[in-house]
């Protein structure tokens, strides 16, 4: 019965996620964020930024990642496949409809406006989750460093950004941080 | 020098006229191979399997193997459906997927596309969060996620500098500073502001409409 709950829960948060996620990938994760660790207390916000990383380490879309993982701390694998699939289904649904109204109404003033103002609104989704992971990822000079360093490579150069995790989880070993 | 400087001009546009020779197709349109819903997963699979980084690394490679590889679409019905993707809300890979499956080979096909792009992240989440605490406390493996942990937050400056190169300008400036102030001064959730900026843009879309 717990367990029933529980898995209830989850695909319910997932769920209300998965109506709001635009723009893919990192501007979901605030809002992961604002369900699992604010609302929910599934993760702390250190564990939360862990699986981030693991995330963008691991092969597959991030918030598909974050959705199974967290499904799974909190109730096995049924727990991961409720959590995932709550997190698909309204996308599912979404670009199904959007895929037959795309064509006729593209160019309407609404439509437009709509996707004008999603995009400052995106980019503060994703600067306010960067400034939520520095609070956690900073802990010295040395972390600092490490960032911009792989800032700068990744704006500089066109290496593909598995390279610089990799830099990075070889400087974190020999810094020790 | 009016020769040189003829030549090196010559020189400039020698690769350009051959580069825009090669972006004519030599085969265009045909279908080189067959579409199977069997064939939509294992393209999927790949795709899942390998990528890292998340959507905006997948969708390259999406277009590579449906365009190029497998010759399934064309470039431009390829676009428009990653337009779609990227407007709905969800991960933009697993949308591309779905839209893609569905155009090529109906429910089945949209199936195929979404389980093919999940199943390998999935499963390798599991086996890292069954793993989690044994594994990520040895010394050495807590260092290098920190390590990590802190080249996040630069991939994610570098998503949001993405999105504004793309719409750079003062009016984006102005509103990314104003829902960022609105984030961080308030406890509003994110899902709200996500709304209100539908929301807003929709009514000024009507507005600029009716003039």
């Amino acid at each position: 019965m717990n367990l029933l709950v529980l898995l209830g829960q989850l695909f319910f948060s997932f769920f209300s996620v998965g109506w709001v996620s635009f723009g893919g990938g990192q501007a979901i994760l605030p809002i992961i964020q604002s369900v699992v660790v604010t609302n929910r207390g599934w993760l702390s916000t250190g564990e939360f930024v862990d699986l981030i990383a693991i995330s963008q380490i691991t092969p597959g879309p991030v918030a598909i990642n974050t959705a199974t993982f967290v499904g799974y701390r909190i109730a096995g694998v049924p727990g991961a496949v409720s959590a995932t699939v709550g997190l698909v289904i309204p996308p599912v649904i979404v670009s199904s409809v959007l895929c037959l109204l795309m064509r006729r109404h593209r160019d309407t003033p609404v439509v437009a406006g709509m996707q004008a103002a999603l995009k400052p609104a995106l980019i503060a989704l994703i600067l306010y989750s960067a400034m939520v992971v520095a609070q956690v990822a900073f802990t010295g000079y040395a972390t600092v460093l490490v960032a911009v360093a792989g800032l700068v490579v990744l704006l500089r150069s066109g290496l593909h950004p598995l390279w610089v995790i990799v830099a990075s989880a070889g400087a974190g070993v020999l810094l020790g941080l | 020098m009016t020769n040189w400087v003829a030549w090196k001009r010559f020189r400039r546009n020698l690769p350009r006229v051959q580069s825009s020779r090669a972006m004519v197709r030599e085969k265009p349109d045909a279908p080189a191979q067959p579409v199977s819903v069997p064939g939509l997963f294992i393209s999927f699979f790949r795709i899942g399997a390998f990528t890292i980084g998340g959507g905006y690394a997948m969708v390259p490679l999406i277009g590579h193997e449906l365009v190029e590889v497998r010759g399934w679409l064309r470039e431009d019905a390829f676009e428009e459906l990653l337009l779609v993707g990227q407007s709905a809300p969800g991960p933009i890979a697993v949308n591309t997927a779905l839209l893609v499956g569905y155009r090529l080979a109906g429910i089945p096909g949209a199936l195929a596309g979404v389980l093919g792009t999940i199943t390998v992240p999935f499963t390798i989440i599991l086996l890292i969060a069954a793993w989690f605490s044994d594994f990520f406390h040895l010394p050495a493996v807590a260092s290098g996620l920190a390590g990590v942990r802190s080249v996040v937050v630069a991939l994610m400056v570098l998503a949001a500098w993405r999105i504004f190169r793309r719409n750079h300008g003062v009016s984006t400036v102005i509103a990314t500073g104003g829902f960022l102030a609105v984030l961080i001064c308030t406890d509003l959730s994110p899902f709200l502001v996500v709304l209100g900026a539908l929301l807003a843009g929709a009514a000024a879309g009507v507005f600029r409409g009716r003039r």
